[in-house]
This record gives structure tokens, sequence and C-alpha cells, in this order.
């Protein structure tokens, strides 16, 4: 099919472990780096969130470095030429080096022109800026990148470095939970922050049988508030119909949620999956393993998406234990059995954003 | 509680961003929120939570808290003068 | 295509009471927002059943500097008690939501950044929107603040029409054969690239783009 897109290559940088598969096995064995930092940042209060050790990357600027890393790594796997003028780059990130604000030029096109000189891409890198769903917007744009005929290879790499600029912009919406966030739980009281970066790279060639492909994405706006989700999760459920169509529902395994572990989001999503008929489908939300990692969660939850789907289950909903949304959400504490080849990966983000991605093995 | 009530209204307009209001355009007594108030939203409960904190040293934990002393202008004075520690 | 601008340094309060007059959350706004706001005001504000939700036209914002000039007046903040109303607008995507909430815009929002200001790297990503099978149109605007007090702001209101080159035999939009589209086709003919890009010339079915190099098929 022609509007389908492969991926051809996956990579990652997280607290929790430097390749995919290390990290989807601390994810299914319930494993997390999400901790108490009681001075995190200079921050007033102690922050709960998973975060990077600092020494490693001693004289590196931390959000360049990581997205190199996971770049580099997709791109092995993908076997590609990275400088080939038919390669584009893709960098996804809200707040991308915010913690020199003041000391260096923090505009994300500076710090993508960084990621693309490290690299070795020589075309102009594209920059995606979309609130939380930054990662799955740059997934979207790559696939649009291919399918227009511009270029033969996209590389798409989301990231995200937490800093006291976002940590106490969190802190004064009293978004975050001081202990481990609960997604989908009635004690669900806040979100935990998270640093990651995830990259994948796509293209309309080099498919192989049992390898993934991107069949469908869209962007929705709720148009309703520019912080909080749309009550009726208008923005989601928008995404969720007009990728449905692209999906066989027998073939749906299922669908990875934002599940921020806020009480508005994690209730809109139930919300706007009931809309869409799709409450009978199982669900997965990660940010209970990984935190919230902004730029990189529409990709490294996708990555994880896909090696779930390729060991045939679902990942557990680390947080969750009693449901805790208006909707008959599928959530699960523990792995669960896949059945099919197609997951939707949803989220939303502030400005009203919401995105939703359908990839599926073949 | 006169002088009070008129300082924190000019605080509320400029923290806000109430264009155009003065104090004599809130009532003491009036809602705060929803559509028959001044229609201050969620962010705005936040906003006011900081600027209790900045100019009274009064720290609010949540947004709930917040809707309950924000009723309106009058409700948030009698709160501050028994609160204040600044 | 209709195209407006803001010149530096313009009174923002006095062009929204000449042409507003009735949103005070547009007070509420950083600099950037109070921008694409009143750009989508002069692009729009004549348009028939203006405030009927709609979910084709997608709202599409660029910048180098993204939410620079709110970052600084947050981090500003942050000495003393760091302002939640300052945080909502650190993200270069609020542009377009603000433009989505007042125009009842349900469609896809979406932001860029930029190296610097690249029309063809624009009218690009505009094309690219098309592929989404809803949009019809698009308001894009450049919105580039490195302080409050100075800026780059223009925008632009473009309709699947206007990309459709005026020559013979070009088809375009959904699902149509051999044209030369943003949209991506559910079957190619005659080889060639899609590209939203006037064609100066046509060859033999396959396509020219002349604003990129790009390898006939």
């Amino acid at each position: 099919m022609i509007s389908n897109v492969n991926i051809l290559g996956c990579g990652v940088c997280t607290p929790l472990g430097n390749t995919a598969q290390e990290v989807f096995r601390a994810v299914r064995e319930g494993r997390s780096a999400l901790r108490l930092h009681p001075d995190a940042f200079g921050c007033a209060e102690p922050v709960f969130a998973s975060l990077f050790e600092r020494a490693p990357f001693e004289g590196k600027s931390l959000f360049p470095e990581i997205c190199v890393r996971a770049a580099v790594a997709a791109i092995a796997q993908a076997g590609i030429n990275v400088s080939s003028d038919r390669t584009a780059l893709v960098v996804c990130s809200v707040k991308g080096e915010i913690e020199l604000l003041g000391k260096a030029d923090v505009t994300l096109a500076a710090s993508a022109r960084k990621i693309a000189d490290a690299l070795g891409v020589t075309t102009p890198p594209l920059v995606v800026s979309n609130a939380c769903i930054s990662g799955l917007a740059g997934l979207v744009q790559g696939r649009r990148l291919l399918l227009s005929g511009l270029y033969d290879q996209v590389v798409v790499v989301g990231a995200e470095v937490q800093s006291r600029f976002i940590v106490s912009g969190f802190q004064s919406l009293k978004a975050l939970s001081d202990e481990a966030c609960k997604p989908f739980d009635i004690a669900r009281k806040g979100l935990n922050l998270g640093e990651a970066a995830a990259a994948m790279v796509l293209s309309q060639d080099g498919g192989k049988a049992g390898g993934f492909q991107i069949l469908e994405g869209a962007i929705r706006n709720d148009a309703n508030h520019i912080s909080g989700p749309s009550r009726t999760g208008e923005g989601s459920f928008n995404a969720l119909r007009y990728v449905l169509p692209a999906v066989d529902p027998q073939e749906l395994a299922f669908i990875s949620v934002h599940g921020t572990s806020t009480l508005y989001n994690d209730e809109m999503e139930s919300i706007a999956l009931d809309r869409a008929g799709l409450l009978d489908v199982p669900v997965c939300a990660l940010k209970g393993s990984f935190g919230h990692t902004m730029g990189a969660a529409g990709i490294l939850e996708s990555v994880m998406g896909m090696l779930a789907l390729q060991e045939g289950i679902v990942l557990p909903t680390r947080g969750f234990e009693r449901l805790g949304v208006s909707r008959p959400v599928k959530v699960s504490a523990t792995e669960v059995p896949a059945s099919g080849k197609a997951f939707i990966k949803l989220l939303s983000g502030f400005g009203g954003v919401n995105g939703a991605l359908v990839f599926r093995q073949s | 509680m006169e002088n009070l009530i008129n300082e924190l209204k000019l605080k509320v307009i400029d923290a806000l961003n109430l264009e155009g209001m003065t104090p004599q355009d809130i009532a003491d007594d009036a809602p705060l929120f929803g559509e028959d108030g001044l229609g201050l939203d969620s962010i705005d409960v936040l906003e006011l939570i900081v600027l209790l904190e900045k100019n009274y040293g009064i720290r609010l934990a949540t947004p709930q808290e917040g809707k309950k002393v924000f009723q309106s202008m009058a409700v948030m004075a009698d709160y501050v003068a028994a609160n204040r520690t600044k | 295509m209709r195209t407006v601008n803001i010149p530096s340094g313009t009174s923002l309060a006095d062009l929204y009471r000449e042409h507003v007059g009735d949103y005070p959350k547009f007070f509420k706004m950083d600099t950037a927002c109070k921008l694409g706001f009143l750009l989508a005001e002069l692009l729009v504000k004549e348009d028939p059943d203006r405030f009927v939700p709609r979910e084709d036209r997608a709202v599409l914002v660029f910048s180098r500097f993204g939410s620079l000039s709110d970052d600084r007046n947050f981090a500003a903040s942050m000495e003393e008690l760091a302002s939640p109303a300052l945080f909502v607008y650190t993200l270069p995507n609020t542009v377009t939501g603000e433009i989505a909430i007042r125009n009842k815009y349900a469609g896809e929002t979406s932001a860029y950044v930029l190296e610097a200001f690249d029309p063809d790297q624009i009218l690009n990503q505009i094309c690219l929107a098309f592929q989404d099978r809803n949009t019809r149109s698009v308001l894009a605007a450049w919105v580039d603040c490195p302080s409050d007090q100075e800026w780059n702001a223009i925008g632009w209101l473009i309709e699947l029409e206007d990309l459709l080159p005026p020559a013979e035999g070009h088809h375009c939009c959904h699902g149509h054969s051999g044209g030369g589209c943003c949209h991506h086709h559910d079957e190619e003919e005659g080889g060639g690239h899609h590209c939203c890009h006037h064609h100066d010339e046509e060859e033999g079915g396959g396509h020219h783009c002349h604003c990129k190099e790009n390898k006939q098929e």
C-alpha cells in the first residue's frame, strides 16, 4: 500500500536503559527509574521524576546528546545513508535546551542544527514543537515527507530534558504528584516528569515481513481551552475517528494512551475511547514506567508498543490498581496477552492538541 | 477591611490581566467564577493562589481550596485578614 | 490566498479594540499568541459562518524564536514565585491553540521551528498539511518574537484551490490519479513524485518540481 510507511529502525536513550530491548524488559518486569528527588534543579519542593544521572554527560549538553544517541541506534538498525540528500531529519521537543536560557541560544532550531551536524545529516532539519504530542506529530510529519516524495528516508527523534524551568512550571499548575503516578486510578493525583530520547527511521522502501508500518496518523485540536483538555474528549475522539478506518477492528490489539495520571486527562481519554467505540480494546499507559517524557513520549511509547505487539502482549500499566474514570476502560496492572497485529498510539498536549497514530505489523 | 478589599481588587486586576477594569467594576460580593462572574477559569485560580502566597504569605495547597476562598472579593478579603503572615 | 501582516511595534491592544473588542482573554495571552490571534482575525473576519465549528481548516505556526519572549518572562517570575499564567504560554503551539479556540477550528494544529524565515520550507509544510484528507484550507503564520516589543508577524490563508496548477490535465485533490498533489495517492501513475508546488512544466506524466532537487523516477 503506497500510503504505508515502514519503520526500519528504532533507538532509545532513557534512564531505564539505552536499548529498546533493555527498556522493554524493564517495563515488562515492572521496573522504573521514577523516584523522589529531594532537591532536583534547586526547586522548592521535591520532585518525583525519572531523570538521567548527570555525571556521565559531564561537559555535554544533555538534550542534543541523548537525541544523537537515540538517533544513531535507529540509523544503525535501519542501515540507511544518513548523509544522503534524500534523508530528512525531524527533531521533536517541547523545551529542548531551555535550561541554558540566558546563557546560550536555546532555540530548537539551534539544537536541531547541532544534532544534524553530529549525525551527518545534510538536509535542513525540521523541528516540531507541538507540546506533549511533539514526538507523535514528528512521526506524522515524517510520514508526510515520505509520501510527498521529497525524501526517501526520514529520521524522527523526540526528546525532553527536565529543568528548573519545566518543573517550576508544572509545580505552579499543581499538576505533579509527589508519589509514583497512577494512570486511570481512583487515587491518581498528578503526573511525574521524565527524561528520554527516542528515534525511528521511516521509509517507504526496505519493508520486511514482520516489520512495522505506520498506516495513518492525525492531529486534532479541541478548540476549547488553552491548557485543560476538552471535557468531551473532542480532539482525541476526532483524531481516533480519522485513523480508525485504517485498522481492521479485529486486528486492533491495544491502545497505548496518554494516561498522564491527572484527574482531567485520564477521564477525558476514557470519554474519547467510549465515543470511538473502543472500550473493549485493551489499553496500556506507560507513564508509570518512564514518567511524562513530553517530546519523547510519542516515539518512546510507540517503540514500546511495537515490541509488545511483537511479543504478543499488552504491557502492564504500572501504578494502576483500581479504575477511577467514568468509563469501563480495560486497563491492567499486569501484562495480558494481545491478539492482533495493530495498535494505536494516542496522545494529548497543552494548547488543545491531540494525536493518534496507527501501527501495524506486517 | 475596606482598604484590604480595594487593595485585593487592584492586585487581582493586575495579576489576571483584567484589562480596563477598575475596583469600582467589581462588586464585593459578586461571584468571581462562572458565567455570571468575572468568568475566571482554572488557570486564574492557580494565579490567585500565587498572588496570596506572594503578597500575604498564605499557602493554599490545592485548586479546590482556592475555589472556596475565591468565591468573591469579600470572602477573599476575610480569608486574607484571618490568615495573612505578611 | 490572503495575506496580512502586523508591523513590529504596532499597539496590539489598539488593534484588538479596533477589530475585536469582546474577547477579554486576549489580555491574558503572551505577545506571540496576541499576534497569531490578530493575524487570524484580520484574515477571517469577513468569513461567513465564521464561528461555526469546523475540522477542515488546519492552523500552522512557524517561528525561529518559538515562545522565547514568554520563556524569559516566566523565568523571571521563577525568581520569586513561578506564574502558572505565564508558564501556560511557554510553548510555540499555544499560538495555534488560541486561534483554534477563538475560531472553533477543530482540525489539525501544528507548530514548527525554522532556522530563519524561509518561504520554501513554509510552503512545503503547508502543502504537506493538505495530506490530511479533511483539510481544505490552511491558516498559516510566521510569528517571530524575540521580545515583547519587536516581532515579525505575517499570516496567510490558503485554500486547496490555491495550490492547483492552472494548466490543463492537472487534477488535484483527494484520491485522483496522475496529478501532482500533496495528498498521498492510493495509486501512482507514470512515476514521478507528488509535490504541491506549481509545476512549470509537466513531462510525460512525471512531475518536475522546481523548488527542490529531486530525481525523476
